[in-house]
């Protein structure tokens, strides 16, 4: 008897150990495909990007790279930085990034009001989300042709009110004001994040302090901004990466140039150029070289940005 | 889309106004009068309101005006004189008929569409159904790689995509893909990093009994999957469909880098050319424009309810 119950046992085991194992495979191979995409797509040619950063390669073929060290860092900091494309990139990406805290500011603005419902708010959520459809490249055509400096719509009303025309192609500063515009219309994702995080907000506990004799000010900076925080902190990382890495709008607009004073130019617009229309004298070596400092920059300022958050962010991540 | 995934605030929240109510009881009397104005305030009109809204209402709609009443011009009043809001000429379909049979700038557009709904359709739907099998299996079913697999996926967000763009270029040269929408395609396929946190969010939040029920009816993983997971998600398997196939299509980079033959171009590209190609003449150019941009935005207007949710819960506050 004993020994069949043992023997039963075991079979038991056996049987689960087979079917756990045949769960743990199936379960393994569901994620496979995306894990193999990811690692193909994704992390292998950072990785590669990293070794043709060491080498001299001025053509689509990777036979005809030329192993060169850290020449191509060399170049890059030693030289464009200071005088060069590079250091113009990042005086340009700086000023461009200042679009984003401003675009926050202005969403949770709006976002209050939206939150409110008033009859019409859901008329005008949608509203608000639809810049996010628009395709960049449309709509900067339309602000391209908007600051037309002769016969643009923009200029045309300035005209109207009596105010003298603006040189938005040809000034430098009024270029980057104009890109700044476009980066603030561009916006829609923000507004409707932040109701969603206005609405979460509990409204019993705002309503017990203005009973206690809160202002609004102090509900919303005691109560409201407290909350909200995680997520302006959320759409602050990722508009902040994505920002950085701005590209289409500023070849769009400057019709693949560099703009008045190369304000055009962006850090990754500048990878680009220098491997597909500055290949003979910089090629794809540099690009990359340059891609992973401009990587390696956004992961150091990422980092810098989650470590700040530990003195505005309610809610530790 | 990244996911940051933010915690209950309530805690906090209530520590906060319990020190807020400490601080504030000496000053209950004051506080009276303060509580009147308020409640008269709410009697109001919302005037600050809809001001706003108002202000932004002509701020996004304008731009999209000028395209479209610039499309309708005729050439030769856009060329020459000042912008008018009612074109003075009357209004011409000339540019749309333009932009639909000319082709020396690229492709002829309705071309370029097709191939914008063939690249992406198909890849971009395939790409949500494999990034939801797989966000299924990471929130729901357990083995021994999760941790690492899933960790490994996480460090592609905190990587910014700058850093591979022109090694894939490379990459994908080395292959003989370059020329082709392979690039385009095959990636996208295989379920992108931000399609499986968004549906992994969602599916920790389905009940295990829901799932224990179909187990007991003799449903395998698959079974599960197929017959209670993928019915319950539909709702955010589409938006997420929508939300990527706006991205896609309205993507720039990827196919000016891969599609060197005029032939497989996209909409967005083609209509890029036009910008180049035809410098001066605005009412083409904003023909093409409110060629790529209106499906989009019929499509957007038709599922707004979708979208709109999709985009609240990827910011991981009601997932």
């Amino acid at each position: 008897m004993n020994e069949l119950t043992a023997a039963r046992n075991d079979e038991a085991a056996r049987r689960k150990k087979l079917l756990n194992i045949r769960k743990e495979i199936t379960a393994t191979a569901i994620v496979t495909p995306t894990v193999i995409g990811f690692c193909a797509f994704t992390l292998f040619p950072m990785l590669f990007s990293l070794v043709v950063s060491f080498t001299e390669l001025h053509s689509y073929n990777v036979k005809y790279a030329e192993w060169t060290g850290i020449s191509n860092y060399k170049f890059l900091l030693m030289v464009d930085l200071r005088s060069g494309w590079f250091g113009t990139s990042l005086k340009n990406i700086a000023i461009y990034i200042l679009c984003v805290p401003f675009n926050l500011i202005l969403a949770i603005f709006l976002a209050n009001h939206l939150a409110k419902k008033v009859p019409g708010s859901k008329f005008m959520r949608v509203i608000m989300f639809m810049p996010q459809v628009v395709s960049g490249v449309a709509i900067t055509m339309v602000f391209k042709w908007m600051f037309q400096e002769d016969f643009g719509m923009i200029n045309t009303a300035l005209n109207a009110i009596g105010l003298p025309k603006m040189k938005w192609t040809t000034d430098a500063n009024t270029f980057s004001f104009g890109v700044f515009l476009l980066s603030v219309w561009m916006n829609g994702t923000n507004v409707i994040v932040l109701e969603s995080g206005f609405l979460n907000v509990d409204k019993s506990i705002q309503e017990a302090a203005r009973v206690d004799g809160a202002s609004d000010m102090t509900v919303f900076w005691k109560i409201t901004w407290p909350a909200l925080t995680p997520t302006v902190f959320y759409l602050w990382t990722i508009w902040f990466v994505a920002g950085l890495q701005e590209q289409t709008v500023m070849q769009i607009i400057s019709n693949n140039g560099t703009g008045p004073e190369d304000r055009a130019l962006t850090p990754v617009y500048y990878i680009w150029k220098m491997a597909f229309q500055a290949s003979a004298s910089r090629g794809f070596g540099v690009a990359c070289a340059l891609s992973w400092l401009v990587a390696v920059g956004i992961m150091l300022l990422t980092r810098l940005n989650f470590f700040v958050s530990k003195f505005w962010v309610s809610e530790d991540f | 889309m990244t996911d940051v995934k933010i915690a209950d605030t309530s805690f906090a929240l209530n520590s906060e106004t319990r020190a807020l109510n400490k601080e504030k009881q000496p000053q209950a009397f004051s506080g009276q009068t303060g509580n009147g104005d308020s409640k008269k305030k709410k009697k109001n009109l919302h005037i600050g309101t809809y001001t706003c809204f108002l202000f932004v209402f002509l701020m996004i709609c304008i731009p999209l005006y000028v395209m479209i009443v610039t499309s309708l011009t005729t050439e030769a009043e856009a060329h020459m004189a000042a912008f008018h809001w009612i074109p003075q000429k009357g209004l011409t379909l000339s540019a749309y008929v333009t932009a639909f049979t000319k082709d020396t700038a690229g492709p002829n557009l309705l071309v370029a569409f097709w191939n914008s709904m063939w690249i992406y359709i198909p890849s971009v739907a395939v790409g949500i159904f494999m990034g939801a099998f797989a966000a299924y299996s990471f929130a729901k079913l357990e083995f021994k790689a999760k941790k690492p697999l899933f960790a490994l996926l996480i460090s592609g967000l905190t990587l910014p995509n700058c850093m591979g763009t022109i090694a894939s270029f490379l990459m994908f040269d080395t292959i003989g893909w370059v020329g082709t929408p392979l690039p385009l395609i095959v990636p996208k396929m295989l379920g992108t990093v931000g399609t499986v946190f968004f549906l992994r969010q969602f599916y920790l939040g389905v009940p295990d009994d829901l799932m224990g029920a179909g187990r007991v009816d003799g449903l395998g993983e698959f079974g599960v999957f197929f017959n209670i997971m993928l019915p319950i998600s539909l709702p955010a398997l589409l938006s997420q469909f929508i939300l990527v196939f706006i991205s896609a299509y309205n993507d720039y980079m990827g196919p000016l880098l891969y599609l060197h033959n005029a032939d497989y171009y996209t909409l967005t590209i083609a209509i890029s050319f036009f910008s180049e190609a035809y410098a001066q003449n605005w009412p083409l150019q904003m023909a093409g424009a409110a060629i790529a941009t209106l499906p989009l935005l019929l499509l957007y207007l038709l599922s707004q309810k979708f979208i709109l949710a999709g985009v609240a819960i990827s910011s991981g506050l009601k997932g």
